[in-house]
């Protein structure tokens, strides 16, 4: 079964018919362990789409099942459970809470969890290291550059070991090198860790460490390929 | 959400917003302190008022003051009372717990004394008094038995200027000695005990004492008079005299204060007051009662009570409770409007802070959906940074009116003069009252933060999370 199936997905913005169409008819399916790049400009539809692939947004026409399960049927705490269990989510705009140090940034979404996460610390640790910032964990982000930042929003989305990534604009607000650092950590934790990732972007550089792109354009998917991504020395 | 993480999130978000939040509930705590203030004010009036004052726990029943009885009375047929068959069908009426006749002295008294206290004799040129069953007030004396009627006691033995008698009796004579009375001879007897009201102190300490340079006397009163002696005239006063009867000086022993006794006056055994009655004013007035007074079981039974003792042909005397309380409460009610208007004006900047907040925080708020939370924790986060706050300021402002009310207690004690009923402690912190405001301070917090709380749940993650931190 693939992981998600979306099948002839309108989003209209404002209630009467001629509402603006942020999503037009979209059909397509996604299967567990990809990396896919969703390029398109801005107001093509591209973060509309993603927010209805993490359950942000279910106020749609259509299907959308994740795992075969439709996400508009979903009652409000199912819907979170899923968010909380399946789905990680990293913003161009980071989302820290600038008064709290890294490490409690980092170890948000455990205090949503309807049980204590086991060994909390040890795991917060843990994903700190495997973004690059364990020596970071008692800084507050405004101490950290940008790219740091991303990093630490990568590890709050990796705290709960969700295998799904969904990730809107993640090197938009960095320059060339740190987007490019990111990229290649999404790259490794896709490729090491089998997570399956979608990457929203408008930059076409980012779509490199990707094995699908599809390119909206009005709310509608104009392109869909596959392709080898590039090497990391040619990038 | 669990509550421990719901405790760490409210705790860690309050600290980020502590200088907007203090702002927001100085208004609360400083709600909360007058409302407590002011009630604990009102209790401890109210206390005085109608504890000490005006007892709102008994009604004194008189007979009508415009009846056939007292028209009679007027023209010299007896006087109006309440007779003993009255008084066993007002112990039947449902609500009343006690019933105490009274029988007023029928006839005029004047005495002095005090010497022991005040180094010198005070008179009293009208004594007002009446009877009392020993019974009613033998649980306010150190000795109870003390309160008797002791005149089968005495020794009778004869006595004069020459002859005196033992100690513990006193010579009375037949008639009043004076310039015109002969040489005579009189009877060796034992004082009659008295008992006072602690009114009757008060109004000699707050009025009569400093009105004549005399030392109050109230603690001193309470621990050493008991035993002073009072001359009594009876039957002669500076009114007039009795109708009937020769003028004679008894003596009188005080044994006690008896919130019983009468209110302006001295208390005597009901025995006594009977044969003095019959002696100085006739055989009706040592049968009738001049009132009874009538404990009821709870105030709020004062109406079903009323309606028994009027279909008795009887009337409660208007003692001015009733209007007191009355009044006492509409100050209350006033004090407490505008303390209940100060929390709720704070409760609306409080309500205004948190959509300020919220505002402020709609991507984070839509974080949090992203990573898991329900609306409903949403929710409860809001909810809990209220609860937190109404504590807070709940209990700062408990603690503020204690402060207030001790210092008031104190600039009471030391800069007002005394006066009758003056308090030792003005303020009454009940526990009810204390849980009462606080619940008051807690709950005015959720209630302001219902509307934010319900609009934060209601953020659409997608769109809050346009923006970014």
């Amino acid at each position: 079964m693939a992981l998600y199936e979306l099948r002839n997905v309108t989003r209209r913005y404002g209630a009467s018919a001629g509402g603006r169409v942020a999503l037009d008819g979209v059909s397509l399916t996604l299967d567990r362990g990809e990396l896919v790049a969703i390029l398109g400009t801005s107001g093509s539809g591209k973060s509309t789409l993603l927010h209805v692939l993490g359950a942000l947004d279910r106020d749609y026409t259509g299907e959308v099942l994740l795992d075969g399960r439709e996400l508009r049927a979903l009652r409000d705490d199912e819907a979170a459970a899923l968010r909380q269990t399946t789905l990680g989510f990293v913003f161009q705009g980071f989302h820290l809470v600038p008064s709290w140090t890294v490490r409690q940034n980092v170890a948000l979404p455990a205090s949503f969890a309807p049980s204590p996460v086991p060994d909390l610390a040890a795991r917060v640790d843990a994903v700190l290291e495997r973004v690059g910032l364990a020596q970071r964990g008692d800084d507050l982000p405004t101490a950290l550059s940008g790219g740091q930042r991303q990093r630490v929003a990568i590890a709050r989305a990796l705290l709960l070991r969700a295998p799904v990534l969904l990730c809107d604009e993640p090197t938009g607000s960095l320059d060339h090198d740190t987007g490019n650092a990111i990229l290649a950590l999404f790259e490794s934790l896709h490729r090491e860790e089998g997570l399956t990732v979608i990457l929203v972007t408008h930059e076409a550089r980012a779509t490199a460490i990707a094995h699908r792109v599809l390119r909206l354009e009005d709310g509608r998917i104009v392109e869909d390929r596959t392709q080898t991504p590039t090497p990391p020395e040619a990038r | 959400m669990r509550a421990r993480a719901l405790a760490d999130l409210v705790a860690r978000d309050l600290a980020r917003s502590l200088r907007t939040f203090s702002m927001a509930t100085v208004g609360i705590t400083l709600g909360v302190a007058t409302l407590a203030f002011f009630l604990a004010l009102s209790a401890g009036m109210k206390e005085v008022v109608l504890g000490r004052i005006f007892p709102l726990d008994r009604v004194e029943v008189i007979p009508p003051e415009t009846s056939v009885g007292s028209v009679l009375s007027v023209l010299g047929a007896g006087p109006a009372g309440v007779d003993p068959a009255q008084v066993e069908a007002l112990r039947r009426v449902p609500g009343v717990r006690r019933v105490l006749p009274r029988m007023r002295f029928a006839f005029p008294t004047s005495g002095r004394g005090g010497r022991a206290i005040f180094g010198r004799d005070v008179g009293a040129g009208e004594i007002p008094a009446d009877g009392v069953d020993p019974s009613l007030v033998a649980a306010d004396l150190e000795d109870p038995r003390a309160f008797r009627d002791n005149d089968g006691e005495s020794s009778r033995r004869a006595c004069n200027a020459s002859t005196p008698c033992d100690r513990g009796e006193f010579c009375v004579y037949p008639q009043i000695p004076g310039a015109n009375v002969p040489p005579q001879m009189g009877q060796c007897t034992l004082p009659v005990p008295v008992v006072v009201s602690p009114y009757l102190v008060e109004m000699f300490d707050g009025v009569i004492a400093p009105s004549h340079h005399l030392p109050r006397i109230g603690a001193l009163l309470l621990r050493r008079a008991e035993g002073l002696i009072l001359e009594w005239d009876l039957g002669r006063a500076g009114l007039g005299g009795a109708r009937q009867g020769t003028p004679r000086r008894v003596y009188a022993k005080l044994v006690g204060i008896s919130r019983h006794a009468m209110d302006l006056g001295i208390t005597v055994p009901l025995d006594v007051a009977r044969r003095w009655n019959r002696e100085y004013a006739g055989e009706a007035a040592a049968r009738q009662f001049s009132s009874v007074v009538v404990y009821l079981r709870d105030p709020s039974e004062l109406t079903q009570v009323g309606g028994a003792v009027r279909a008795q042909g009887l009337e409660i005397r208007t003692s001015g409770a009733e209007q007191m309380g009355l009044l006492v409460t509409a100050i209350t009610v006033i004090l407490t409007l505008a303390s209940v208007i100060t929390v709720l004006v704070a409760a609306l900047n409080i309500a205004h802070v948190f959509l300020t907040l919220i505002a402020e925080r709609r991507g984070e708020i839509g974080l949090m959906r992203a990573l898991g939370a329900r609306q409903r924790d949403v929710r409860a986060l809001i909810l809990g940074q209220a609860v937190a706050l109404g504590v807070i300021a709940s209990t700062a402002g408990l603690a503020l009116a204690r402060l207030a009310a001790a210092i008031a207690n104190h600039l009471a004690a030391t800069r007002l003069p005394p006066f009758p009923f003056k308090p030792d402690v003005w303020f009454v912190f009940s526990p009810s009252l204390v849980g009462g405001v606080f619940a008051f301070g807690v709950g005015a917090c959720v209630l302001s933060s219902l509307v934010p709380a319900s609009r934060a749940a209601k953020v659409e993650p997608a769109a809050a999370l346009s923006g970014g931190v």
